[in-house]
């Protein structure tokens, strides 16, 4: 009811305004209905997004619903939140009090965001002031709490809330100042200091947790010199450490450079981060979340264990020698100087051609090994070319994209190791603006019990109907492996699947 | 329960105020923002709009339509910059990747406003769920078109709507009339 309450007063508060001065309310909504092939079990899901201004201030609300059918546990649980902004930023300032995101940096030394794609939200709630200074500079200050919600095995989990590590108590305080002072010159610097109300492994009796903390400081350089951009950032972690008593230090730091030569652009990246990510405590067979979000030199996003022991370097160059091509190669590699059982190392080709308007083609090949990634997993070796095309008749549109991966597999425990194939093959018809057709087949020629339940094949069909322009309806039925995928024109982060989805986006 | 019918509530408390600001505008207005392009130069929305409309595609280096999109609307926009056409590619990849963005940005040429929006705050202000999303927003700052997902073939009819929203005479020549 308090929260009704909240949501009338900020509404019928704007509405009275909008009577006197102009009023700008703009939205968005994702209905979502599952039924799974197993049980016949629901998902249902709807997420409103509202975002009021008016003048100087603005406002927001969110609602989100999650409704699972299925009997109720630990892990399925159903999910009501409602969030709100409130802000006040004329030109120069802005204070907000409620929900937000914020990075500094890189991400060495905070990271909060929404992922839409791999529906992970972690936010901060509180109070944040940010003050736009003279010479391109901006100070952040702020004080929340966090909330970590992300969805895994097909459920919508908050991270540790309502058990007993309930760490998303954390209280988080910081302040981040950004500068560009000359034009070829920019600067930072920053500091976050995370009490943490509860040290949930040392002390089993919540009576006796202590304020333990860890406090993080730091700063960057960006120098830009005609087609060359240089950016460096180090960040230092200072820990308590319970019991023990004193200091824990942790260190991490990260370069880039870009050199852009006509159509040409060539990146290489180092980092190396001690004892950054923290906490790196394992609670309840799982670690716990973090403050932090360190950049990967792993181009699909693969890290070991985010900041707490990684060093790696990749190098990227890409280029458009001719108007209608587009090439790229990336190689990284990444390890844990002091598990030298871990790493990972890909490399990645992609050529992309455009003949007229009406054909695209696009071949890739990637190459990636991983050891000890995976939990029971020692090694995974990939060797995948996909290919895509795509080609346009009228209003016509015919796309057919296709990848084989060679996989090698090995759990450690194992004489020979596994040897298989993935294969997908997908097939798309488009029709105007409003309807595309699509269709896909999924393969493995191997049953692996514990990577895919025993399943080796994934039909699916799928429907996207643009109803108007603002209003998406989006219909599959068949079964998903997993994974990021694109289709109908969206891309996203697919759960393993089977069923039926239904989505209506609409934006308003 | 309680939640439920609280959120239905809700619903129409906010259907009430969205229906009496439609029947006010026919457009909604664009949330304007400041942010910095892939030079580390700070860009406004007004001081865009004060050159044409803005065709604002949000994009991520994973995403395959919406780079698939901005290389189609390449000729689009040749043909259409004189009349004012301004095209934004929002980048809502995350900092760490600030770097590879602006490396493939450099080596795509790209002749759009490439701004980089690192804290996704353009995009939770616009509410942009899937990507690629755009919106065409007139020079009185309304988004009069809103264009999700991209297939080949798109970009002819994101042109027709350019087209309804551009001046017939190019915008540097309807500045010297005036």
């Amino acid at each position: 009811m308090k929260h009704l309450s909240a949501v009338g007063l900020l509404l019928v508060g704007f509405r009275s305004l909008s009577l006197a001065a102009e009023l700008s309310i703009q939205g968005v909504n994702q209905a979502e209905c599952w039924l799974y092939k197993q049980d016949y079990a629901t998902h249902l899901e709807d997420k409103l997004d509202l975002n009021l201004r008016y003048g100087d201030l603005r406002g927001g609300l969110g609602f989100f619903l999650y409704e699972p059918s299925k009997p109720w546990n630990v892990d399925r649980q159903p999910l009501r939140l409602f969030d709100y902004t409130v802000a006040y930023s004329p030109k120069q300032l802005e204070l907000l009090y409620g929900k937000f995101f914020q990075t500094f940096g890189k991400g060495l030394a905070l990271r909060t965001y929404s992922d839409d794609d791999f529906r992970h939200y972690k936010s901060l709630h509180g109070l944040r002031g940010t003050m736009r200074l003279p010479l391109s500079t901006e100070l952040v200050l702020l004080g929340a709490r966090m909330r970590d919600i992300f969805f895994q095995e097909n459920t919508y989990k908050v991270m540790n809330a309502d058990s007993d590590h309930a760490d998303t108590t954390d209280q988080a305080l910081g302040a981040n100042l950004e500068s560009r002072p000359l034009g070829f010159l920019g600067v930072g610097g920053r500091y976050v200091r995370v009490n943490r109300t509860r040290d949930m492994e040392q002390y089993p009796d919540p009576d006796s947790w202590p304020r333990i903390f860890n406090e993080l400081y730091g700063g960057n350089l960006t120098a830009t010199a005609g087609p060359v951009e240089l950016y460096g950032e180090v960040c230092q972690r200072l820990g308590t450490k319970p019991y023990v008593g004193g200091r824990e230090k942790g260190l991490g730091y990260y370069l880039s450079g870009t050199v852009a030569l006509g159509n040409y652009s060539l990146l290489g990246e180092y980092m190396n981060y001690d004892k950054l990510g923290f906490p790196d405590v394992v609670l309840a067979g799982r670690k716990t979340y973090r403050y932090t979000d360190p950049p990967t030199p792993i181009k699909s996003g693969v890290a070991i264990n985010r900041g707490v022991d990684e060093r790696g370097y990749s190098l990227t160059a890409s280029g458009t020698p001719v108007a209608s091509l587009y090439v790229e190669a990336t190689y990284g590699s990444l390890d844990a100087p002091r598990d030298t059982s871990k790493g990972v190392l890909e490399g990645e080709g992609k050529v992309r051609y455009s003949l007229g308007s009406d054909w695209t083609f696009e071949a890739k090949f990637n190459h990636m090994v991983q050891k000890n990634i995976e939990l029971h997993v020692a090694s995974r070796s990939t060797d995948k070319p996909t290919v895509h095309v795509n080609y346009l008749l009228g209003r016509h549109t015919f796309a057919l994209e296709a990848e084989y991966n060679f996989v090698t597999e090995d759990t450690g425990h194992m004489a020979d190791p596994w040897k298989y194939h993935e294969a997908a093959l997908t097939a798309s018809y488009g029709y105007g603006e409003a309807l595309l057709f699509t269709t896909g087949y999924q393969f493995v020629d191997l049953k692996l019990d514990r990577r895919y339940k025993g399943e080796t094949s994934w039909p699916v069909f799928e429907v996207v109907w643009s109803i108007t322009n603002r209003n998406m309806l989006r219909v599959r039925v068949g079964a998903e492996r997993g994974g990021y995928t694109c289709s109908g024109g969206v891309c996203r982060e697919e759960a393993p699947f089977s069923g039926i989805k239904a989505q209506l986006i609409s934006t308003f | 329960m309680k939640t439920i019918l609280n959120f239905g509530l809700s619903l129409c408390l906010a259907a009430g105020v969205v229906s009496a600001v439609e029947a006010k505008e026919e457009y909604p207005l664009a949330e304007p923002f400041t942010l910095k392009d892939v030079r580390g130069v700070e860009v406004t929305l007004d001081s865009l709009l004060k050159q044409g409309p803005v065709y604002m595609e949000c994009w991520d280096l994973p995403c395959v339509n919406c780079i698939a999109e901005l290389d189609a609307l390449l000729p689009v926009y040749d043909t259409l910059k004189e009349r004012g056409l301004q095209i934004v590619a929002l980048s809502v990849d995350k900092p760490a990747d600030e770097a590879r963005v602006k490396a493939f940005v450099r080596s795509k040429k790209w002749p759009y406003i490439c701004l980089l929006d690192p804290q996704n705050k353009v995009k939770k202000a616009y509410g942009i769920i899937i990507k690629p999303t755009a919106y065409l927003i007139n020079q009185k700052g309304e988004i009069v078109y809103t264009h999700i997902g991209y297939k080949k073939g798109d970009e002819k009819r994101i042109k027709a709507e350019f087209l309804k929203w551009l001046p017939e005479q190019p915008a540097a020549e309807e500045k010297t009339e005036e």
